[in-house]
């Protein structure tokens, strides 16, 4: 009997040494737990924001362009692509000096240190704006920031749409299409609830009396080798990126595409809100090319453990549904 | 006239329902606030709170409708996410009076974040508990 029981306790000892570092694992910190986390088949993520597959980049080559001359900013009709894909998309570390970052506000690093040091590695942003303490935050979003920081209960996570420059640090890429036809072009992302936000190139102003929404309203022009994409029109339902950034309904941005070379999408965005920023800021960002791949399907509100990871310090969070509350 | 008023009805609420989503990750003052104040735990009072940030100040109105009035003060002290509200109202008896509400705002990372303190008036001490909605 006495054998029995410690053979008993052996097993239960082993079992625990066994499966101790999955489970401190599963127990990291909030920030290291992917947005909207929830499993992914094997061969799809690619780490983190791969898209289907993982290919090497492709070698340098010039810009694409279509053939009015403008920079091809999607794939072309014989090739698959989309951005951040490859190694990161453009995911954001709030550590300063240390990590590359896109987001606005984001910390600056060194400038040697941009490339290919973020959360995914080679591709990730080069943050070249003031560091995140510099940030322009009215007293109440700041403290909201850290707030959040503490308790990263973000909407992403619970399957909201990414409104803003907080598409591109969605996981798993973002693809742009461009339909001149219809002039309009479109950017999917997947790492949310698979959703896209479209950008009239038609030359009309933004209607009045929006309605505000995730993703708002966004109209482009190019501006030689730029698209330049105004954007108002955005509701509170999402944060602005990745730290936390809060924002309100007066957010009015500018963002600037260059497809700078075949692999290379640089991002520069100028943020305008007055509701939560004393001034108008700027941050940019660089993207890299994913040759080959495509976005996959992805249902965040299937399996989602995000809600639970990312509550940090809250004690109770309320919600109507463990998926969308 | 029975389905005007019911069609009317679905579309407030319909709109209620829309607004409401809007607004939820902005200043966290930003909102519709329910809850109530009274003098004792059996002594409640039924409370309405309106808020809205404009950039620059938070302004509100107290039990939207015929009954309503305007906050004169709202401010928030976001480094120990406290609120000062300040209106001219009427006390549970319809008389004239000057509230004075000291709050704490607490769960912030959530729809249903809550602001809880002293609602006083003249000489009376109260207490309020209000949840965003």
């Amino acid at each position: 009997m006495r054998h029995r029981l410690l053979s008993l306790c052996l097993a239960i000892l082993a079992l625990a040494v066994i499966t101790a570092p999955s489970l401190l694992k599963a127990q990291g910190p909030p920030q290291q737990a992917p947005a909207g986390a929830q499993a992914a088949p094997q061969g799809q993520r690619g780490g983190r924001g791969g898209g289907r597959g993982n290919q090497a980049e492709v070698p340098a080559k010039p810009t694409p362009r279509w053939p009015d001359g403008h920079p091809r900013l999607g794939a072309a009709p014989d090739e698959k692509g989309i951005w951040g894909s490859c190694c990161g998309s453009l995911s954001f570390d709030p550590t300063p000096n240390t990590q590359v970052s896109q987001n606005p506000g984001a910390a600056a690093q060194p400038a040697n240190a941009a490339a290919g040091r973020g959360r995914g590695g080679a591709g990730g942003a080069q943050a070249n704006q003031p560091p995140r303490t510099e940030t322009p935050f009215q007293p109440w979003a700041k403290a909201l920031l850290e707030y959040r920081r503490t308790n990263e209960y973000e909407p992403h996570t619970r399957c909201k749409p990414s409104g803003g420059a907080r598409q591109f640090v969605t996981p798993y890429g973002t693809e742009i299409v461009e339909m001149p036809d219809l002039q309009r072009i479109f950017i999917f992302d997947i790492g949310g609830p698979h959703t896209f936000r479209t950008i009239y190139m038609d030359g009309k102003p933004h209607p009045a009396n929006l309605v505000p929404s995730y993703y708002g309203d966004s109209r482009g022009h190019w501006e030689g080798d730029t698209l330049v994409v105004d954007n108002t029109g955005f509701n509170e339902g999402f944060w602005m990126d990745r730290a936390g950034s809060p924002h309100t309904e007066k957010l009015h941005y500018v963002e600037r595409f260059t497809r700078t070379d075949y692999n290379t999408l640089k991002y520069d965005v100028t943020v305008d809100d007055p509701g939560a920023y004393t001034q108008s800021w700027t941050s940019s960002a660089t993207m890299r090319w994913g040759a080959g791949q495509e976005l996959f399907e992805y249902v965040c509100q299937d399996n989602n453990f995000a809600p639970v990871l990312l509550v940090g310090e809250a004690d109770k969070v309320d919600r109507t549904s463990i998926i969308v509350p | 006239m029975r389905l005007k008023a019911a069609l009317v009805f679905c579309l407030l609420a319909g709109l209620f329902v829309t607004v409401s989503g809007w607004a939820q990750e902005g200043h966290p003052l930003t909102g519709v606030w329910y809850g109530d104040w009274g003098t004792t735990a059996a002594n409640r009072n039924h409370l309405t709170v309106e808020l809205n940030w404009d950039g620059k100040e938070v302004k509100g109105l107290v039990n939207p409708g015929p009954e309503s009035y305007p906050l004169k003060v709202v401010t928030l002290d976001s480094s120990k996410w406290t609120v000062h509200i300040e209106a001219d109202g009427k006390d549970e008896k319809g008389q004239p009076a000057h509230f004075v509400a000291d709050g704490k705002l607490e769960n912030i990372g959530s729809y249903n974040r809550t602001i809880t303190g002293t609602w006083n008036f003249g000489t009376t001490k109260a207490t309020f508990k209000l949840r965003r909605d």
